[in-house]
């Protein structure tokens, strides 16, 4: 009987599998961009090549995961359906695709067009995908951190694009001034709102469900996006003032209030990963466990930058490294590692009585290597910021990681289809 | 212990323990045990969160279900029966 279940409400296999599939051509672009220019990407945060490199991370890569990732765990997670799915999705990745890579052109070039484009596709992805979901999001009768935290984060994106579109005409001379003060909120309202949001309400959910630890405290996964809420608003304010604007207090104030959050949700984790109740070790557990550290690290380097207790001028590069490529690029993977088998499982639910077991579709042994590649690659790219003649190595280890990710979720794929098509064979 | 089962007709209801299992064995074990619950009795799925895709799966294939939440310990009890018993 299992096999006649109706599954129809669950999200269209396509909605979420193209953002997954289209994020890692984004890491190897950010890869073979470090190979081909990485001294300039690693000289300070500010060239041409160093925006381009993060914003092929960001609105490239992290992005594209974490919208897809939405599509799914909206209804799943929210029990908040999506507005024409199949459209939306179609839509949303299309401008998000289009316009992640006329931003990293526009950076390299310096090129007003792409500029205008960039601003307007991403505007334009995240004004549709704000729509289709506002609905569901905001009446679903779900309760609880996970969903507070997710409309908190959608709000953080708007932000975040909107403060992004601006900087955009700056940097193509339709708009005059003010791009230091923008470009700090547009980062915390990015990292610290939009990503740092969604990290945490998705960890409320997933951390206990995928690596098996005791809940987070339930004051806790209140107070936290409260409170990460409360630093960016009132940051955003301070800055808006004169004193604020020439005085540095509005960067400290976000750094040090970021950085206690940062710090007190990577112990927190960290704490439960000691007490889980099985003791697994597997791949997407050392990804959150490296994810964690990094974001010590980053909590460490953030407090330090804004007490003056570090040179500004070297930080801006380790910061960018820990933070994309340590803690949300380690997430991404470990998570992406679960997530995408268990999509394709619950698919093939759909068709065959006895589907082969999630763990077969991606093997540990193959996330194993993908987490030691991850491993060699930030180490590297930290080695980078120090002398950035080792960028190259940084580089063709990027790129391999993002070739890897696209191997191992296409051999996925293939296993589902190999099963799909001929329900009697069985996998290799 | 991951699963108990019930006493059958002295009508203590089936207990599937999904608390320490990693998706998607508790949705696994709970379409198991669908095939052969029978009408009147209970099948109970405890698990640290709501199941909402279970939830789904369960309105549109005729059975009821009616979620506990136990403050003390976080968990969530469904209990689930053939809709109408």
């Amino acid at each position: 009987m299992a096999a006649e279940l109706s599954f129809e409400q669950a999200p269209p296999l396509s909605v979420p599998l193209r953002f997954f599939f289209t994020a890692p051509l984004f890491v190897l672009a950010a890869g073979l961009l470090l190979v081909l220019r990485g001294e300039a990407v690693f000289a300070s945060r500010w060239t041409p090549e160093a925006l381009a490199a993060t914003h092929l991370l960001t609105a490239g890569t992290m992005l594209q995961i974490m919208l897809g990732a939405l599509f799914q765990v909206l209804p799943v997670a929210a029990g908040a359906n999506v507005v024409q799915p199949r459209l939306l999705a179609g839509l949303v990745h299309l401008a998000l695709s289009a316009g992640g890579a006329a931003l990293a052109c526009a950076f390299l070039w310096s090129d007003a067009l792409f500029f205008h484009l960039a601003a307007g596709l991403l505007g334009l992805a995240v004004a549709a995908l704000v729509l289709g979901v506002s609905a569901g999001l905001w009446r679903t009768p779900a309760l609880g951190a996970t969903v507070w935290g997710l409309r908190g984060a959608m709000l953080a994106l708007v932000v975040t694009v909107g403060l992004g579109a601006a900087l955009a005409l700056v940097r193509s001379g339709d708009l005059g001034g003010g791009w230091m003060a923008l470009s700090t909120l547009h980062q915390a309202w990015g990292l610290g709102g939009w990503a740092g949001l969604l990290l945490v309400a998705v960890a409320w959910l997933v951390v206990p469900m995928f690596l098996l630890t005791p809940s987070y405290p339930l004051l806790f996964t209140r107070g936290l996006p409260a409170a990460i809420g409360a630093v960016l608003i009132i940051g955003s304010l301070v800055m808006a003032t004169p004193a604020g604007w020439g005085g540095g207090w509005a960067e400290r104030l976000l750094a040090i209030g970021l950085a206690l959050a940062a710090a007190a949700f990577a112990w927190a984790t960290l704490a439960l990963q000691r007490r889980r109740r099985r003791k697994i070790t597997d791949a997407c557990f050392r990804f959150w466990r490296l994810a964690m550290l990094a974001l010590m690290l980053v909590a460490g380097l953030l407090a330090a930058s804004a007490t003056g207790l570090a040179p500004d001028a070297g930080l801006g590069p380790q910061l960018g490294v820990l933070a994309l490529a340590g803690v949300f690029l380690s997430v991404m993977l470990g998570m992406l590692y679960k997530i995408v088998p268990f999509i394709l499982w619950l698919h093939l639910r759909r068709k065959v009585n006895r589907p082969p077991a999630m763990t077969r579709l991606i093997t540990e042994e193959r996330q194993l290597l993908h987490y030691r590649l991850h491993l060699a690659n930030l180490l590297a790219l930290l080695l980078a910021t120090l002398w950035p003649p080792t960028a190259v190595a940084g580089g063709l280890l990027l790129a391999a990681s993002g070739g890897l990710l696209l191997a191992n979720l296409a051999g996925a794929l293939r296993a589902y289809l190999a099963v799909e098509q001929a329900p009697a064979v069985a996998l290799p | 212990m991951a699963e108990q089962a019930g006493d059958g007709a002295a009508g203590a209801p089936r207990v599937i323990d999904a608390r320490d299992m990693v998706p998607p064995e508790p949705m696994e074990r709970t379409l198991e045990a669908l095939d052969f619950l029978e009408r009147g009795e209970e099948l109970q799925l405890w698990l640290n969160r709501e199941p909402f895709p279970l939830y789904r799966i369960l309105n549109t294939n005729g059975y009821a279900y009616r979620t506990e939440y136990i403050e003390d310990d976080g968990r969530f009890i469904v209990h689930i029966r053939h809709a109408g018993h």
